[in-house]
């Protein structure tokens, strides 16, 4: 039998927690601004050379908990450690830490160079080095021959660019960027992101982004926070986020879910069996749930995990097929979206995959249809 | 409907003659041979000659100047202090009232003012024994006064939009607090420093309630020797140097407006 190749070594510590020294440490932080608490009692632990999202709304206390990793606001209780060391009460001007603006606030009475120098000054290196790292920087985001200009001569794609080689200059352990690409258009937002992933792993600089946008997060991230109200909703990798959420918030805020209430009516360590009178069917959970009888809870399904057909498919456990009329379709061009109403009055999304081109025999308005699913297709969720 | 046709030109015509004849009218009689103001008999600049050698209003408008330049000076200094806790320490207690009291001399009618100040230094002169008498240092501090109000709006409305996320950066780099102020915060403030200081400047020039209520003998500023002048009947040389002061005041207002019409389009770019 053929050897295996051996797997390179993983590059994921937060799966290995016991064997791995967080680089940075957020203990039970809380902020409060008068009354409100921006931040509740957070904690979160980021390795080395991550590059970490955080994810949320506005509101929902991300920017703050950033601030405060850059020394910007002071915790009103909790700690938080870089690289072991306390960073507390240290301010902004003697931590290892560089912030990424999201309005860039790139001086704007200097130069490109002396924008990204200004740090190196700072630092009080000698003069013929400074020119040496400013130039390497200028190379490093494409901006050599910009040196001269002042901010207000450049566009906002070489703005952001100019941020990122400020931020970068003085060799951080650790990079906060606040909504790195937002101020940019789509398409150069698109090109940026890869950019941005391509210059993280050449530095090996640990990242923490924040942003609200969850495309740009699944893209950039090798692991999310999800932030929900001054808390953290989830942590885990993107596919955990999406496959596998862990609320009824994270499920709908995180691309979208169709959610169903229902009564556990089986509960066995192999399976779960949910009866939901929205859904007008039996849901066959194909895993056990830490749940008991009669429990009510939460199911939820994203569209593109679902099939339509005209014909009632062969259901196994008598569940995981429900019927409906379609209501509305989005054609999309690579997918199409069904709006179907059950009987019930709930309205389901369900996607489909044109494969076909210009199928002339695709579902369409008003067809009576079944919809069915896989036992492992959805998410229990009981919070 | 009033877009095109006469009655635009005919409007910004008569408003402007409304409030530049008169001072039009004056230049050209300080260039009057005449020793009567109202009679015109050839250009001359005896006048503006025979005002150089007036010692009095050569002291008068060396004393103005002083004073202009000490009280703007302070105003400042004092007024840029305001602005910054205005608009820096949002949430202190009694702000609304603080902000409303620093531009309240801005309405304040002078004669109050200078009353008031009259009153205040009197009372100070008794119980601390300064400052002593009235003169150069109580106009002075009596002009500090209104004008630190004028600075402190000006400054403030250039605060108010002033990114903070750049003090931030600039911290972030690895500058101190006060290393920010130098290298970040008053390099961007500058213009409104320079035309806040103009301003109070050329206020202070023009003073001449104020400064009577709290002058003191042999501290005439200009604006005070040309009123009493005046009273005795108007001398062509007033009319010169009227022209002067006019011609100081317009060139320190002209570049105030330059300096913030400079800064203001570069900030909105950048």
């Amino acid at each position: 039998m053929a050897k295996k190749p051996q797997l390179a070594v993983d590059t994921r510590p937060w799966r290995d927690p016991a064997n791995n020294k967080p680089f940075v440490r957020i203990k039970n932080v809380t902020k409060k601004f008068g009354d409100v608490s921006a931040v509740h009692d957070v904690s979160l632990d980021i390795y080395r050379s991550e590059l970490f999202c955080l994810l949320g709304g506005s509101g929902s206390g991300k920017s703050t908990l950033l601030r405060m990793l850059a020394g910007f606001e002071n915790p009103t209780s909790g700690t938080i450690e870089i690289d072991g060391q306390d960073m507390t009460d240290v301010p902004p001007y003697n931590r290892p830490v560089n912030m990424m603006f999201q309005s860039y606030a790139l001086f704007p009475h200097m130069s490109v160079e002396q924008n990204i120098a200004y740090g190196l000054k700072r630092d009080h290196l000698p003069k013929g080095e400074i020119a040496a790292r400013v130039a390497e920087l200028l190379a490093l985001v494409k901006l050599q021959d910009y040196g001269k200009r002042k901010p207000h001569q450049l566009s906002g794609g070489q703005r952001q660019r100019v941020a990122l080689a400020r931020a970068l200059a003085k060799r951080p352990k650790l990079l906060l960027l606040d909504e790195p690409l937002g101020a940019l258009d789509k398409k150069l937002r698109e090109e940026t992101q890869f950019e941005l992933v391509k210059i993280q792993e050449q530095l090996g600089v640990t990242f923490i982004v924040v942003t609200h946008d969850q495309e740009e997060a699944m893209t950039l991230a090798t692991r999310i926070g999800v932030m929900n109200q001054g808390e953290i909703a989830m942590i885990g990798e993107p596919t955990d986020i999406y496959e596998f959420p862990n609320s009824r918030f994270v499920a709908n805020f995180i691309g979208s879910a169709n959610m169903v209430e229902g009564t556990v009516t089986a509960d066995e360590p192999d399976h779960v069996r949910i009866r939901s009178a929205e859904l007008g069917c039996d849901i066959y959970v194909g895993h056990g749930v830490d749940c008991a009888p009669d429990q009510i809870l939460w199911w939820a399904i994203r569209p593109e995990k679902m099939a339509l057909s005209r014909e009632k498919p062969e259901s196994p456990f008598d569940a995981n097929v429900t019927t409906g009329i379609v209501e509305e379709i989005a054609y999309l061009g690579d997918i199409s979206v069904y709006q179907v109403a059950l009987e019930s009055g709930k309205r389901i999304r369900v996607s489909q995959t044109n494969s076909v081109r210009g199928n002339p025999d695709a579902i369409t308005w008003e067809e009576k249809v079944y919809v069915t699913w896989h036992d492992n297709a959805g998410s229990v969720l009981t919070v | 409907m009033f877009s095109r046709g006469w009655f635009l030109p005919i409007a910004a015509a008569l408003g402007f003659s409304f409030l530049y004849a008169p001072i039009v009218s004056l230049v050209i009689f300080s260039f009057n041979e005449s020793s009567l103001v109202t009679v015109w008999s050839g250009f001359s600049t005896k006048w503006y000659g025979a005002l150089f050698n007036d010692p009095q209003l050569l002291g008068a408008a060396w004393l103005s100047l002083q004073i202009a330049a000490l009280s703007a000076t302070i105003a400042l200094v004092l007024g840029t202090l305001a602005a910054v806790a205005l608009v820096r320490f949002r949430r202190f207690r009694g702000r609304t009232l603080f902000s409303g009291m620093v531009s309240a001399p801005l309405v304040m009618p002078d004669v109050i003012t200078g009353l008031s100040l009259l009153l205040l230094f009197v009372a100070m002169e008794g119980l601390l024994g300064w400052p002593q008498g009235r003169g150069m240092l109580t106009i002075v501090i009596a002009h500090a006064t209104f004008c630190t109000a004028y600075v402190c709006v000006v400054v403030q409305s250039r605060l108010s939009d002033f990114d903070r996320s750049l003090e931030e950066a600039a911290m972030d780099l690895g500058a101190s607090p006060v290393r920010t102020f130098f290298d970040v915060t008053l390099p961007i403030i500058a213009p409104a420093l320079i035309s806040g200081w103009l301003l109070g400047f050329t206020l202070s020039l023009d003073d001449l309630v104020i400064a009577s209520f709290v002058s003191g003998p042999g501290s005439s500023t200009l604006p005070m020797v040309i009123f009493s002048k005046v009273r005795l009947g108007v001398s062509p040389d007033v009319n010169a140097l009227a022209t002067i002061i006019v011609g100081i005041v317009a060139l320190g207002v002209l570049a105030a407006t330059l300096i913030q019409l400079r800064s203001k389009p570069k900030k909105a770019r950048a």
